[in-house]
């Protein structure tokens, strides 16, 4: 970040995960959303901060490669014989 | 401005019941309900392991121990609904684990909490050591897009954690918190640098 960022900027960046994760109030949310509405270099990183979130998210319901699934369901199907749960 | 993109806490919740049945009638010898509890446990564990410990020629032993552990352990979870925060401990464990056994390991091992730096520290990436076959990296880039996985690997890998618990697999700030050790405000500072951490890595990628 560089050091000439306004004061609204720094309560800016404080609060944008919280915001990000649904966890500020309305309050709250306007003011970040003015805020962005005023500055584009807020607004952009708010925009790229969601996309990178978006980015995970998606990764993280992309499935198993098919092979690996056939391999993990072969040694599921076969568990040590003389164990028990 | 749109709001949140925060998973839906009654997916968590969904699932989470889900797993607590199926741990319930697997402890009680349920066959059926353990090859599902089993095959549900495979995919995460296969992710984290992948994603988190950086090893990519070990995500499968790794994977196939946290099922054995499942397995062997289902009757004495004596949470049922934190089956997944178990889950996650154990393979964490698995990776960690694995990486002590390694052939070849690193002379300098790198633990998953080694290159954080909390309060006014700067977070320092600490590179995984890379071993992949090449079987086994051709299955990675196809299952995960590039970009984020090069990005991912730029981060500080107690981040790494963070952002594979959190935002990859939908556990709650509480959940990160049970299974990295760490309290949640800290998980909150954690999330939020990596977060700017890896869009900053997206950008230069």
């Amino acid at each position: 970040m560089s050091e000439d960022i306004s004061r609204a900027c720094g309560a800016m960046l404080a609060g944008i995960s919280a915001y990000l994760d649904g966890d500020l109030d309305a309050t709250a949310c306007q003011a970040i959303e003015r805020h962005c509405g005023d500055c584009p270099r807020c607004a952009a990183l708010v925009e790229g901060l969601r996309e990178t979130i978006g980015l995970c998210r998606e990764a993280g319901r992309t499935p198993l490669p098919e092979s690996v699934r056939q391999r993990a369901k072969a040694s599921i199907e076969g568990p040590p014989a003389t164990e028990k749960p | 401005m749109t709001k949140s993109t925060n998973l839906h806490p009654s997916t968590r919740d969904a699932a989470g019941a889900i797993n607590a049945t199926l741990v319930r009638e697997a402890a009680g010898g349920d066959r059926d309900a353990m090859e599902r509890l089993l095959m549900r446990a495979q995919e995460v564990a296969y992710r984290f392991s992948l994603l988190v410990c950086g090893h990519p020629q070990d995500a499968e032993d790794v994977m196939q121990d946290a099922l054995l552990q499942t397995y062997r352990h289902v009757s004495r979870i004596k949470e049922p609904e934190a089956f997944r925060t178990w889950l996650y401990t154990t393979v964490q464990n698995a990776c960690r684990m694995k990486r002590r056994r390694h052939v070849g390991e690193p002379s300098h091992l790198t633990s998953i909490e080694e290159g954080a730096t909390d309060g006014d520290g700067k977070a320092r990436p600490v590179e995984v050591e890379g071993h992949a076959r090449p079987a086994d990296q051709l299955l990675m880039d196809a299952w995960l897009n590039d970009r984020l996985r090069r990005a991912l690997k730029a981060l500080p890998p107690s981040y790494r954690m963070i952002v594979v618990l959190r935002e990859m697999e939908g556990l709650s700030t509480r959940e990160v918190a049970n299974v990295a050790g760490i309290s949640e405000a800290n998980v909150k500072t954690r999330l939020h640098r990596a977060r700017v951490m890896l869009r900053q890595a997206l950008e230069g990628a």
